[in-house]
């Protein structure tokens, strides 16, 4: 326990010395390393991953090789502060709803691209990974459809190599289907002038449109998933909580920021941050921008005892991808408490009482 | 999305991979380099049966066989062979060339989607890596890009650790290639293949000089060269901007009747470029005479893409270069996707995917088993197609109009004039909030049967054919569910429909509840 308050009591001071203007700190790392995922049936995998810690030391996060470079842990303090055990989880951004693709008409089948992967071990490829400098790691990878071509849209299985056998398959060919999406993911940690924590994950990521015809109606979101025991609502602006609001075109919403936190101070919690004046610009006809959350328990449904997850996360209609255009945004992921975090958002802790 | 975790994910039953046009088929196979082992793969065969090409999904999906009536044009030996771009830091190869099949180590791109994507055409897409390995020292990115290939099921003794490609350095871009058999208006061949290239930088701010080699490995003996316009074998030759064609090839025969051919138009695909030109070697090692289409400073700026078409002729050179200096017309990609809906009793709303190069859309329709006839040209999406039969299933299809003519048909979908009790706009196929009425389960059984009709086969009897409502109706049973489930998959299978595995497949007597859902299948599956 004492050399554990040492360490923390050197961390700080070195993030404190880094205010100051010093060099990256020695804390700041970005290297290969390997994730358990903890949830069932995917106890069974080891994934190949890569961590970034922040250049105070008190958080790192794990971006999963195995399901396409997506952030799959971010810890606080030693504390998770995301949920992501399965591809359907995490914090990723997905697109969902084009109307020519969605044979249910908003049930349960539409074509979904999304980072991470589909269910049942259908992981995104990922082509390569590189750590920049200690606090920079850059991603490219694919993207793959979450319903498994059940729109009865498909572009195209992945390849992948077999590890015992030493050869390439072409896995699940009736329920792995890619997206034909690139995604490129630049993380860092920039400072928070609040202090605390010191710093706060920004990820930036471009989506170019690798197919020669695909121009689809999407809609668009980060989700974002946290654990149960964030439960407590916060976002700005306040009514920007569900499609087609008044004044939450991205036009109206320079900054969009929501969170779930651990109790009603809204002192510990995870919050999600965009820019959609500037990184959402829609080519729809109806654009509209909101902070989505669900406090009812994941992975199971409300009724669930074994509650794992809530989500909170950006969303926005009609964010099309054209063929031959990329669309690049920073997205932030924002621990610790509310204030310091919307403060971090708007410049202005007087809109996030 | 917000409802991951409750998400139901169902299985396909029955989808064909294979994908026809014509005689024209794709799929699946296994192509065996000389000295190597099997490799997973992918082929396209023409409509007429005579040509067809072998893409090596290990080693990045490039062209490894082209077969012309069973002769072999097209070496596939090694990841430095095969029909493949390359873009090289000019002028020199190294310390970076960014390679679509693979590295000097033989180590394969990798290969994260590939498709039959519709009739007569495949899409692959390609992560590229650097050819040199690393070893050339590239600079400005250090070479640690190490390439992924990771594996998902997690099975057996798989752990997923080491998986990363040791060694091995991937290029920041990707490579989508579309395939597909296009006519040649002055046969034989009846058809030639057209590979649609499209070149994405992934990368935030790379971008250097490249130059463009487009390198082709044909048969040992394939000695004798061809080249037009002549005078562009040499680097300061031609100018891209003012060449609409070159095109050279390889023969087997001193009068260049059997051989291949490879065009391109610098004019429109290396327009940036400065000078292209073509460059002939022999590689006695890997027993190859290759051939190659070069062009000088081809960029490719961070987060865009460049596309480019290029065509490899089988047969006689004259007939390719007749093709060629006529620009190689082709029709524009079918559209990829249509879907069609009932809006009422006599009228349906088609959409469809937009085409490369289509400047305008036909669309087609099928009733009562017969054939595709025009019904609107031309026509844009969405389109409603009124006074319909009430009652009918029909069968639509689109095509793409462009310089060259009419493309291959889209995927093709179906409508049953039919509007359905408890069916709401904007939840269709729902029934949100409502419980399963004999009036479902009767409009059901007239549906399936138009299926059946515009399917060419009979129609179905049913157990109590009068579902009676009422205190006294008639129970609605498994065996409802079950002879419509039937009756709709044989009958979309006879269209070629794909047909999706229903929900609580099959439903247990006595254990399962016949529910809305399951009602919203089938009305998904007769629309």
């Amino acid at each position: 326990m004492r050399r554990a308050r040492v360490a923390l009591w050197f961390r700080e001071s070195v993030a404190a010395l880094f205010g100051l203007g010093l060099a990256w700190p020695v804390f700041a790392t970005c290297a290969k390393t390997t994730w358990q995922p903890i949830d069932p049936p995917y106890t069974i995998e080891q994934h190949n991953a890569y961590a970034l810690t922040d250049p105070s030391g008190q958080q790192t996060a794990l971006f999963d090789l195995t399901w396409g470079g997506t952030l799959v842990s971010l810890k606080y303090n030693n504390q998770e502060m995301m949920w992501g055990p399965n591809p359907g989880g995490m914090i990723q951004p997905a697109y969902f709803g084009d109307p020519l693709h969605n044979i249910s008409g908003g049930g349960a089948w539409w074509y979904n691209p999304e980072q991470a992967g589909g269910p049942a071990f259908r992981g995104t490829p990922v082509f390569g990974a590189v750590c920049s400098d200690a606090n920079t790691l850059m991603i490219i990878g694919g993207a793959t459809d979450y319903f498994g071509g059940m729109s009865g849209y498909r572009v195209g299985n992945p390849v992948f190599l077999y590890s015992p056998s030493n050869q390439y398959h072409v896995y699940d060919t009736n329920k792995h289907f890619a997206a034909p999406y690139t995604i490129t993911t630049i993380a860092t940690f920039v400072p928070n002038p609040g202090g605390s924590p010191s710093y706060y994950l920004k990820i930036t990521q471009t989506i170019l449109n690798n197919h020669p015809t695909e121009n689809f109606t999407f809609g668009f979101q980060i989700s974002g998933y946290v654990p149960a025991r964030l439960k407590f609502f916060k976002s700005f602006p306040a009514n920007c909580t569900a499609a087609y609001q008044p004044g939450c075109g991205p036009a109206d919403v320079p900054n969009l920021i929501g969170g779930l936190y651990s109790d009603l101070g809204l002192s510990d919690g995870t919050a999600l941050y965009v820019r959609p004046r500037s990184d959402w610009p829609f080519l729809g006809p109806v654009p509209s921008v909101f902070i989505l959350h669900d406090s009812s328990c994941q992975p199971a449904g409300p009724a669930d005892p074994n509650c794992l997850a809530h989500t909170v996360g950006p969303w926005a209609t009609d964010w099309s991808v054209p063929p031959s255009t990329p669309r690049t945004m920073d997205f932030y992921v924002l621990v610790g408490s509310w204030a310091q975090a919307c403060t971090f958002a708007t410049g202005s802790p007087a809109s996030c009482s | 999305m917000a409802d991951r975790g409750v998400r139901f994910f169902a299985t396909l039953a029955l989808f064909a991979i294979m994908s026809r046009h014509a005689g024209a088929t794709c799929g699946y196979t296994t192509f065996t380099p000389p000295g190597q082992g099997s490799h997973v793969a992918i082929y396209l065969t023409d409509p007429s049966g005579q040509q067809t090409a072998t893409f090596d999904l290990v080693w990045g999906g490039m062209l490894a066989s082209l077969k012309y009536n069973g002769i072999e044009h097209v070496v596939g030996n090694h990841t430095v062979t095969m029909v493949q771009p390359n873009w090289f830091y000019y002028p020199s190869a190294n310390p970076y060339q960014i390679a679509g099949a693979g590295d000097i180590n033989l180590q394969g791109a990798p290969v994260p989607s590939v498709y039959c994507s519709a009739s007569n055409q495949l899409l692959i897409i390609t992560g590229l890596v650097d050819f040199a390995a690393g070893s050339g020292g590239y600079t400005p990115l250090p070479a640690a890009r190490q390439t992924l290939l990771e594996y998902g099921p997690g099975v057996g003794d798989d752990r997923n650790l080491g998986d990363m490609v040791s060694g091995m350095y991937a290029a920041p871009y990707t490579l989508t290639t579309a395939a597909r058999f296009v006519p040649n208006p002055s046969a034989p061949p009846a058809y030639y293949l057209r590979l649609d290239y499209k070149i994405t930088n992934n990368h935030p701010t790379e971008q250097l000089p490249f130059g463009h080699w487009f390198r082709a490995s044909t048969p040992y003996d394939h000695t004798t060269t061809a080249l037009a316009p002549s005078n562009c074998a040499s680097s300061s030759s031609c100018q891209s901007s003012t060449t609409p064609y070159l095109i050279t090839g390889r023969y087997v025969d001193a009068g260049r009747t059997n051989g291949i051919a490879f065009y391109l138009s610098p004019q429109t695909a290396w327009s940036s470029g400065t000078t292209a030109w073509a460059v002939f070697g022999t590689d006695v090692g890997l027993q190859t005479q290759q051939v190659s289409l070069v062009n000088q400073f081809w960029a490719i700026a961070p987060r865009t893409s460049r596309q480019w078409a290029l065509y490899a002729l089988v047969g006689e050179w004259s007939r390719a270069l007749t093709f060629a200096q006529a620009g190689g017309p082709a029709p524009p990609d079918a559209p990829t996707v249509l879907q069609a809906t009932a809006t009422g009793t006599t009228a349906v709303q088609i959409t469809w995917s937009s085409s490369l190069g289509a400047t305008s859309y036909q669309l087609e329709r099928s009733s009562g088993g017969g054939g595709y006839v025009p019904v609107a040209y031309p026509a844009s999406p969405p389109y409603t197609d009124a006074g319909l039969q009430p009652a009918t299933t029909y069968l639509y299809q689109a095509r793409a109009q462009g310089p060259g003519g009419l493309s291959d048909p889209s995927s093709r979908d179906l409508a049953t004039t039919i509007l359905f009790t408890d069916d709401d706009p904007q939840h269709p196929y729902s029934l949100l909030g409502k419980t399963v009425k004999a009036a479902h389960i009767t409009e059901l059984r007239q549906a399936v049967n138009a299926v059946r009709t515009a399917a060419g086969l009979t129609i179905s009897s049913w157990t109590d054919p009068t579902i009676y409502t009422g205190a006294n109706g008639t129970l609605i049973r498994k065996v409802h569910i079950d002879e419509l489930r039937s009756s709709l998959i044989q009958a979309r299978t006879q269209l070629g429909l794909f047909v999706s595995e229903f929900i609580d497949d099959p439903i247990t007597a006595g254990v399962s509840v016949i529910r809305k859902e399951h009602i919203g299948q089938l009305r998904q599956g007769v629309k």
